[in-house]
């Protein structure tokens, strides 16, 4: 393997210094939007067109390089990586078609999996074939609580409980308490792999001489995360590019009101426990604040996500028009399809409830709730992973000062003194 | 989209977002909550027809049951017999106090009414 960070005594060996390419990263970076890779020239057309490169230390050219030669270690620990938001301004002017856009896309979801663990699992879900297996694992999870709580008793002690809150379950075979269970344990699952995975990846952006501190550079005036977080608050980076300026739109409505639908979430499971509450606290009334928000969130979720759809469709037209393969991003797809089923299935369930057709009803949550599963289960391996990594590898840029000088970035690295 | 729409709308998006809670802080606040039991007479525990955490979660498929017994089966008979105006008015005294209180908090429709008489 390739030695990111060699020391200078050790560089004196050739053997530590050698570079070995890992072919399975090309493989999967061909196999996963990533085909016309081979097709770049390194005429860095790319870094010059991208608002979001640094002076002195462009990508995507280098990232390209990197990728061509398999060079995992160096890949794995890069934060420009991160830094690219997937604008495509790249992409439209790549005079080999050679896509770069799609590249970084890719060479992403494979830091992703490379990172999480079980790696099994970050496999499965970059695996369309795997998908239903993963769906039916999610639905006999749910129908494994559902009897346990049967069985043992849980859910009608629960139904019988009695203090100074009602709650009444939407169904009696699902009542709140198997669902804080099931999801709570799903997300503490999800801590897990995300403590783990964004341990190693910071350990190895850290150790990574690429990213050495520059001196050169004052010292900023707020701390790099709050940085971060202004940054991605107020879409800034998107605001950069300038090929998809309509994806900041997209993008702000659906983190929006996908915050606003778990906010929503968190007030309904916890109201047996919430001490602003007591009486009936569910179900919510039609004209309830909290319903009201959950509603409008779901709608501007569903219209966030139609504009995303529509934007993806539109580029896969124009590659294709261009005369290349369309890319399978299915990473992309099945965020995408696993929140518009999640709404959806969600509305559909409100409309049967107020149509009274209750069978029905049970079904259309049941499906529901195994979407949700589904994806919280996928959560650290999807697309959506993006949150945790992306905020890590700006928090990283920050600190390090995101315009440093070149020489800190290659000559360590691609030259042996 | 102007930087100064876009933040403008973010902003407004966020207000939005936040307004539920800030509503719960002043409902709390103010006290204006449900009580946990709906208002009945002041009758002996023994007499109810199920305990009361059967009753909240049950009471529907209960109605539903005794309905099919009187319309369907002809027989008013039980430990309680199955009449609106003679026996369940005899301790849910008024269905404003009674049925609505919890149904009109829930937004969960009573359709019983529209041909009965409370």
């Amino acid at each position: 393997m390739t030695t990111v960070n060699p020391a200078p005594e050790s560089t004196q060996r050739a053997p530590a210094n050698l570079l070995v390419p890992d072919r399975k990263l090309l493989q999967r970076v061909l196999g996963s939007g990533g085909d016309a890779l081979r097709q770049c020239v390194q005429c860095a057309t790319c870094s010059g067109v991208c608002a979001l490169a640094a002076e002195l230390a462009p990508l995507p050219r280098k990232e390209m390089l990197w990728a061509q030669w398999g060079l995992k270690d160096r890949l794995m620990a890069d934060v420009d990586l991160w830094l690219c938001h997937e604008c495509h301004d790249c992409t439209r002017r790549c005079p080999r078609n050679a896509r770069p856009g799609d590249v970084m896309a890719a060479l992403r979801r494979e830091c992703i999996a490379h990172y999480s663990a079980p790696r099994l699992l970050g496999r499965a879900a970059t695996d369309p074939t795997q998908l239903p297996w993963v769906v039916l694992s999610c639905a006999l999870l749910l129908g494994c609580g559902m009897w346990l709580w049967d069985a043992t008793g849980t859910g009608a002690r629960e139904l019988a409980a009695r203090g100074a809150r009602i709650v009444m379950p939407f169904s009696p075979q699902l009542p709140h308490g198997l669902l804080i269970a099931l999801f709570g344990t799903v997300l503490l699952f999800d801590c897990i792999v995300f403590a783990v995975g964004l341990h190693r990846f910071w350990q190895a952006l850290t150790a990574s001489s690429c990213h050495a501190p520059t001196e050169t550079r004052a010292a900023p005036k707020t701390s790099p995360m709050g940085a971060v977080i202004r940054r991605i608050f107020w879409h800034h980076d998107f605001a950069r590019c300038t090929e998809a300026a309509p994806r900041r739109v997209s993008h702000t409505i659906v983190l929006f009101s996908m915050l606003a639908l778990g906010l929503v979430d968190l007030w309904v499971l916890t109201a047996r426990f919430n001490p602003l509450r007591n009486g009936l606290v569910y179900p919510l009334g039609t004209t309830d604040p909290w319903k009201l928000l959950a509603n409008l969130a779901g709608v501007a979720l569903i219209a966030g996500c139609i504009l995303m759809t529509r934007d993806r469709l539109r580029r896969r037209l124009a590659t294709a028009e261009a005369g290349a393969r369309p890319t399978g991003t299915y990473c992309d797809w099945l965020l995408l399809g696993l929140l518009l089923t999640m709404a959806l299935t969600g509305f559909v369930t409100e409309a049967l409830h107020f149509m009274r057709a209750d069978e029905l009803r049970v079904f259309a949550y049941l499906l529901h709730l195994v979407t949700v599963l589904t994806f919280f289960v996928l959560l650290p391996y999807s697309k959506l992973a993006h949150v945790a990594y992306r905020t890590v590898a700006l928090i990283a840029a920050e600190r390090q000062g995101q315009r440093r000088p070149v020489a800190a970035l290659a000559l360590n690295n691609e030259r042996a003194p | 989209m102007k930087e100064r729409s876009y933040r403008r709308a973010v902003t407004t998006s966020l207000l939005v977002v936040a307004t539920p809670l800030a509503l719960s802080f002043v409902a709390y606040a103010s006290g204006t909550q449900l009580s946990a039991l709906p208002a009945t007479t002041k009758v002996p525990m023994k007499r109810c027809i199920l305990d009361t955490p059967s009753a909240r979660y049950n009471h529907m498929t209960y109605l539903k049951q005794r309905r099919d017994q009187v319309v369907r089966d002809g027989s008013r008979s039980g430990r309680v017999a199955p009449s609106l105006m003679s026996t369940c008015r005899g301790c849910h005294g008024e269905q404003s106090q009674f049925c609505d209180k919890c149904h009109e908090r829930a937004g969960v429709r009573l359709d019983c009414f529209g041909c009965h008489r409370y």
